[in-house]
């Protein structure tokens, strides 16, 4: 709690790079899950160097086969490698929900930002909107928008940007809102400061950690939704390498003794995910004690 | 009278909703690419009476809004329109299903208040070790989604141990029960460990309150003050998250009885995508809302029930 | 003990000890802790937050968090309460030992009904059946005076007001019959006519039923009018204790006497004891916790923990209590006496800010619900002078606070400043204007400054804002500000969770400063903070007024705080001025019957709390909006 005033006073504004490496090495909680992470995603950005075979590539001769030094994790049911398709599969898989967690967190805080800032009648149009689409689960969104424009990435991903935006904009509004009417904000009012300056001096640093915690969680829960569009064949479609389109092209292989590809498929999308929301809870608890 | 008032407010909200997504539904009509009339008939050849039988149902020829109108008008006398790929009215081709959809998640929903707040309430009342053990656990089932889960269970439970049937919807009360425990079990799966995390969270948090300290320093029983007053309290957090987790659970289905093989209204959804039967997309997707909705303002009701603050306040 | 003056005290505490394993490590809580109390006698034990007052009540029921290690005996007649099984100390808990706590409505369930919560223990506990238990909960209500106790029963505690919360409390505590009632600063939360409205209906119980009490406050002046005897507590142990009126005449222990000249008194205006520094907040090993706020330390205090010193009348725990009594404590100078007020300012007789009939309401969402915050106020307030504003929560203090620096406009009426300066609206012309003029200093530091802002930052920012000084001038400036508001520099480089309360609410005064304002509006500024901290706000207060002939306005619900430091004051009540006058006239002569109650309910020497003239109703007031 108090500090003693021989411990010299910590510098406050050190490079981000500084504070992330400080930060990472004061928390093994957030190491672990970040290097796993950070792995899985070097691997798929450099799947042409890395990937052992072509992922289409197909091998008739060699269906199913399980784990040997030419396939280390088998092959599947038309000989494709599956350590190669899985690399693939981890690009549109990793990419999609970047795509929506960018896309849904420029519209949600522009939204929830200006809505907080004008307040009145803008600021009830817009936290009604969020409401509705909110009542309105992401999947089936993407789903008619499939049913409309066609299965594909870019479908996907502008269904899911428009669902997430409302996840983000809720959360951020209501910090902003939150912070706007605790006292420091009308003591730099009271100082005479300009709106913009008391925006961006004191409001914006105090709602970026929330922020920054909520994009972490949505690009977990977005990409859960994604592999879920393309497991229904509503998203990626074949022979397209996805982690989704994998989990559902292995099924047959589950009652016939060759689940490896829905196994390999599935487990890699539970671990990036739950990498990546211990890394967001992690930054929710902390935006939530104000550090 | 504040009931009544109460409940007329969450009536009006109801209807903005479902009047809102059925703009969303209608609406993705309209910015569909091409011409309506081929983008309906899905690129089938259709005979002139099924053209005449879709134009007098959308009235293609009218402008936009007197299109929504008379669609909203047909909807709300019941008439869904008529499935393309089955050639039958969409009510018929839609309402078996979506029973079996309800059961499903009703199913799943009560798997995820059981299971979520007992599971909750252990990790928050228990020791270090086991707390740690829950709280992991629940960290990977949030990160599972349901097609995984449908297929871990499906190798452990149907394939290897045999205890449930690998597809279909099964028959009667009993057989459904069989078939769609494991469809059940996959689609509840991120909701109880949602619901166990809020739980404990929540509990902790009331186990830790000055209202519990003063039921501690009345002597009350320790099985007592978390029941009572710990446990109870922490229900009003939980029902909201519950209302939205099991909601959610109707677009989960969607999934879940793809990857089942059940026969339901979500896996309707997801083949009249792919066979672009879209009076039954419009239908189904507008059925889900409705039904999510419902169920939310539902549980919007209890929490007046739960919270005596918000009751009162209601006035 | 030679305090102790029956053979077989009613409860026995010996070298009660507690620990307390947390994350950050071990933290010592309580040492050494003994007292005796008799039947149906009342101790005051007092002490500022953080010296474990509260654990130590905590302690004798083992009301502890988990990670909680507690040595020692507290003997309750001949039973060992740190001995009991879970069983024997739930009853001991439902019966011989009731505990009344500080802020009723955090304290009682808020789902359960008020019949709920007093009949559970009575059934759980005591075994009674339903009817018999609502039968007692009526009578219960009706021995604390509550009205329509039978109505009360069927209400949810939100429906009831602090007070009357609060006497529910008291009647849940004594439902099992107790001989001792625990009660851990009851009335802090109330204000301060209903706190004596409690006090009586506690100290009322407490003659009828001959029960003991362990009466825990940080108000020393509330413990030695309330109580027999009265101990202070600091850093986890017991300094002082002795009978209550003479521990008032005659304090033995450095704390004891600080803490008296620390509190404001409303019969006129004094300087204040000066404890520096911040309140030690766990037990201290060797030494003596209190030695480095203490003016009569000694090497001594440092190297060895003063053992007892028994008195006849009490004891007394430090090295130098004899030259104390003897008054002989080396030039005799008790805390720096800062002769703050010999050279009183003398305001000039020119206007800096004028309010004309200030009314403030604020719009029902349906018609008829409109509720007025302030009916109407006027006040001129001259160069250098100093006005308070007092009045209990929901007068409408605040309201004019906000009205008076622009944080809300007036319904009608208008605040003008000299020389034409244009403020109207929220431009930002208007706002730079009018921030030359006027400065608030919040009620919550801890909100009040931005957290991710250095104290030098916020200082720094509103410099740029108003003055074209250069980088070093800038520097030079923000050093000023820390140094005139009595903050060491190096805290200029520190986020505001680094600082304690009384720092943090140092550096809002600084910069509310640093716009260099002709006048300085104080909203319950020092409200939260420690009685020797609050001593250390208002001598601040005080001495800037002197020195730049900064205005003030004084806001607070406390009379002997505002009597300290200004010259004029008006009484606010539901909004109205009830009384305006200058501050000597008013104390001693007041007009408004509500003046007479606020002054009637401040413990001091030969006070008893009585049933006064209240504002307490059945449904709490309002919480004060601010409109977004």
């Amino acid at each position: 709690m108090s500090i003693p005033a021989s411990v010299p006073p910590p510098a406050l504004r050190r490079h981000w790079a500084t504070n992330l490496a400080r930060r990472s090495i004061a928390e093994p909680g957030l190491l672990l899950p970040g290097i796993v992470v950070a792995l899985i995603v070097l691997c798929c950005a450099l799947a042409p160097w890395v990937a052992p075979y072509d992922p289409n590539n197909v091998d008739l001769a060699n269906v199913n086969s399980g784990s040997s030094a030419a396939h280390l994790l088998g092959t599947d049911a038309v000989g494709r490698d599956l350590l190669s398709r899985l690399i693939y599969g981890g690009r549109t898989t990793l990419l999609v929900p970047l795509l929506v967690t960018l896309g849904a967190g420029i519209a949600g805080t522009a939204f929830a930002l200006t809505s907080a800032w004008f307040g009145g009648w803008l600021d009830y149009l817009i936290a009604r909107g969020f409401d509705i689409l909110f009542a309105f689960p992401g999947i089936l969104l993407a789903i008619l928008a499939t049913a409309v424009m066609g299965p594909g990435l870019a479908t996907m991903t502008l269904a899911l940007v428009i669902a997430y935006t409302p996840y983000v904009g809720r959360i951020v509004r209501s910090e902003a809102i939150r912070q706007r009417n605790l006292p420091y904000v009308s003591a730099a009012s009271l100082q005479g400061g300009s709106s913009a300056g008391i925006w961006t001096r004191h409001l914006l640093p105090n709602v970026a950690p929330i922020v920054n915690a909520q994009l972490t969680l949505a690009y977990a829960y977005s990409l859960l939704d994604a592999a879920a569009l393309s497991f229904l064949g509503l998203g990626i479609q074949p022979p397209t390498p996805d982690w989704g389109v994998m989990v559902s092209e292995g099924e047959p292989g589950l009652t016939s003794g060759h689940p490896q590809e829905s196994l390999y498929a599935g487990a890699l999308i539970v671990i990036v995910v739950v990498a990546v929301s211990i890394i967001g809870n992690r930054l929710a608890d902390r935006a939530e004690v104000g550090l | 009278m504040v009931a009544l008032r109460v409940f007329a407010r969450h009536v009006a909200g109801l209807a903005v909703t479902v009047w809102a997504s059925t703009i969303i539904i209608f609406g993705a009509l309209a910015v569909a690419p091409g011409s309506p009339i081929a983008f309906l008939s899905g690129g089938r050849a259709l005979s002139p009476a099924e053209k005449a039988a879709l134009n007098s149902y959308y009235h293609l020829h009218d402008p936009l809004w007197q299109r929504y109108w008379d669609w909203l008008k047909a909807l709300l006398q019941g008439n869904l329109g008529t499935s393309i790929a089955f050639h039958e009215p969409v009510s018929t081709v839609l309402m078996p299903r979506l029973e079996t959809t309800l059961f499903l998640v009703a199913y799943a929903g009560l798997l995820i208040i059981v299971g979520g707040v007992a599971l909750g309430t252990l990790a928050a009342t228990s020791r270090r070790a086991l707390d740690s053990v829950i709280t992991a656990l629940t960290t990977v089932g949030l990160a599972t989604p349901a097609f995984v889960a449908a297929v871990g269970l499906t190798l452990v439970f149907a394939v290897h141990l045999n205890w449930f049937p690998v597809f279909g919807s099964g028959s009667g009360f009993g057989g459904r029960i069989v078939h769609l425990t494991l469809p059940a079990v996959s689609l509840a799966l991120g909701g109880v460990a949602l619901i166990a995390r809020i739980t404990r969270a929540s509990m902790r948090t009331e186990l830790a309150s000055e209202h519990v300290e003063t039921a501690r320093s009345r002597g009350l029983s320790e099985a007592r003050v978390v029941r009572r007053h710990a446990l109870r309290n922490a229900l009003i957090p939980v029902t909201t998250a519950s209302g939205l987790t099991i909601g959610a659970l109707l677009a989960g289905t969607t999934v879940v009885e793809t990857a089942f093989g059940v026969s339901g209204g979500g896996s309707l959804l997801v083949q009249s995508v792919q066979t672009k039967d879209f009076p039954v997309v419009q239908a189904a997707c507008l059925l889900l809302v409705i039904s999510f909705a419902v169920i939310n303002s539902s549980i919007d009701l209890l929490y007046g029930w739960i919270d005596p603050r918000v009751r009162r306040a209601a006035t | 003990m030679s305090s102790v003056s029956s053979p077989e005290p009613l409860l026995r505490v010996r070298d009660l000890k507690l620990e307390l394993v947390t994350r950050a490590g071990l933290r010592r809580i309580l040492a050494d802790v003994a007292f005796d109390i008799g039947r149906g006698e009342a101790l005051g034990l007092v002490g500022e937050s953080g010296s474990g007052k509260s654990m130590t009540a905590r302690s004798l029921i083992r009301l502890l968090p988990p990670g909680a290690r507690l040595s020692g005996t507290v003997d309750l007649d001949s039973t060992n309460v740190l001995t009991l099984g879970d069983r024997a100390l739930q009853r001991l808990r439902g019966g011989r030992v009731g505990m009344v706590f500080q802020d009723p409505h955090a304290h009682i369930n808020p789902v359960h009904t008020i019949g709920d919560f007093l009949t559970e223990g009575m059934i759980a506990v005591q075994g009674l059946s339903r009817s018999r238990a609502n039968r007692r909960a009526r009578e219960l209500l009706e021995l604390v005076h509550i009205d329509a106790p039978a109505a009360r029963l069927r209400q949810f505690p939100h429906e009831l007001s602090g007070g009357m919360l609060q006497r529910v409390m008291i009647a849940a505590a004594i439902a099992g019959e107790p001989d001792l009632l625990i009660a851990d600063e009851p009335t802090t939360a109330l204000d301060v006519t209903t706190q004596s409205d409690v006090m009586a209906t506690l100290l009322e119980l407490r003659a009828e039923r001959e029960m003991a009490l362990l009466f825990i406050t940080h108000d020393l002046e509330l413990a030695a009018a309330t109580c027999d005897r009265t101990a202070v507590i600091y850093a986890g142990r017991i300094v002082e204790e002795r009978p209550s009126s003479i521990l008032h005449r005659d304090p033995r222990h450095p704390y004891t006497i600080g803490l008296l000249r620390a509190r404001p008194q409303i019969g006129g205006r004094r300087a204040l004891a000066q404890l520096e520094g911040r309140a030690a907040d766990s037990v201290l090993e060797i030494g003596c916790a209190f030695a480095p706020r203490c003016t009569f330390a000694i090497d001594l205090c440092r190297t060895k923990t003063p053992i007892q010193t028994s008195l006849v009348d009490g004891r007394v725990f430090c090295h130098r209590s004899d030259e104390i009594a003897a008054g002989g404590t080396g030039g005799g100078k008790v805390f720096q006496d800062l002769d703050l007020l010999n050279a009183p300012s003398s305001p000039e007789e020119r206007p800096v800010l004028e309010a004309t009939q200030l009314r403030k309401v604020y719009r029902g969402r349906r018609q008829g619900r409109d509720r007025v915050a302030v009916e109407g106020i006027s006040l001129t307030l001259d160069r250098g002078a100093a006005l308070g504003i007092v009045g209990e929560s929901g007068s409408g203090k605040t309201t004019v606070a906000k009205m008076l620096v622009g944080l809300e406009p007036p319904t009608e009426g208008a605040v003008t400043f000299p020389g034409g300066i244009d403020v109207a609206g929220r431009r930002r012309e208007g706002r730079k204007q009018r921030a030359r003029q006027i400065q608030l200093v919040f009620q919550n530091p801890y909100t009040s400054l931005d957290p991710r802002q250095t104290i030098g930052a916020a200082l720094a920012e509103a410099l740029r804002i108003h003055f074209a000084y250069s980088r070093e001038e800038r520097e030079r400036r923000v050093l000023d500000l820390l140094d005139s508001v009595g903050l060491d520099p190096g805290l200029a480089n520190r986020p505001p969770r680094h600082l304690s309360g009384g720092q943090r609410q140092r550096a809002a005064i600084a910069r509310a400063l640093a716009t260099e304002p002709t006048t300085l509006v104080l909203d319950e500024a020092v409200s939260a903070l420690d009685i020797s901290v609050q001593a250390q706000v208002l001598n601040l207060l005080n001495r800037l007024r002197r020195e730049t002939n900064t205005a003030l306005i004084f806001i607070s619900h406390d009379l002997a705080a505002v009597a300290q430091v200004t010259d004029y004051i008006y009484v606010m009540h539901q909004g109205a001025v009830v009384e305006h006058g200058p501050t000597d006239r008013v104390l001693t002569n007041p007009t408004a019957p509500e003046t007479q109650a606020l002054i009637d309910a401040i413990p001091r020497e030969g006070w008893a709390p009585r049933h006064l003239f209240t504002t307490d109703s059945a449904l709490p007031s309002q919480p004060e909006r601010s409109s977004a």
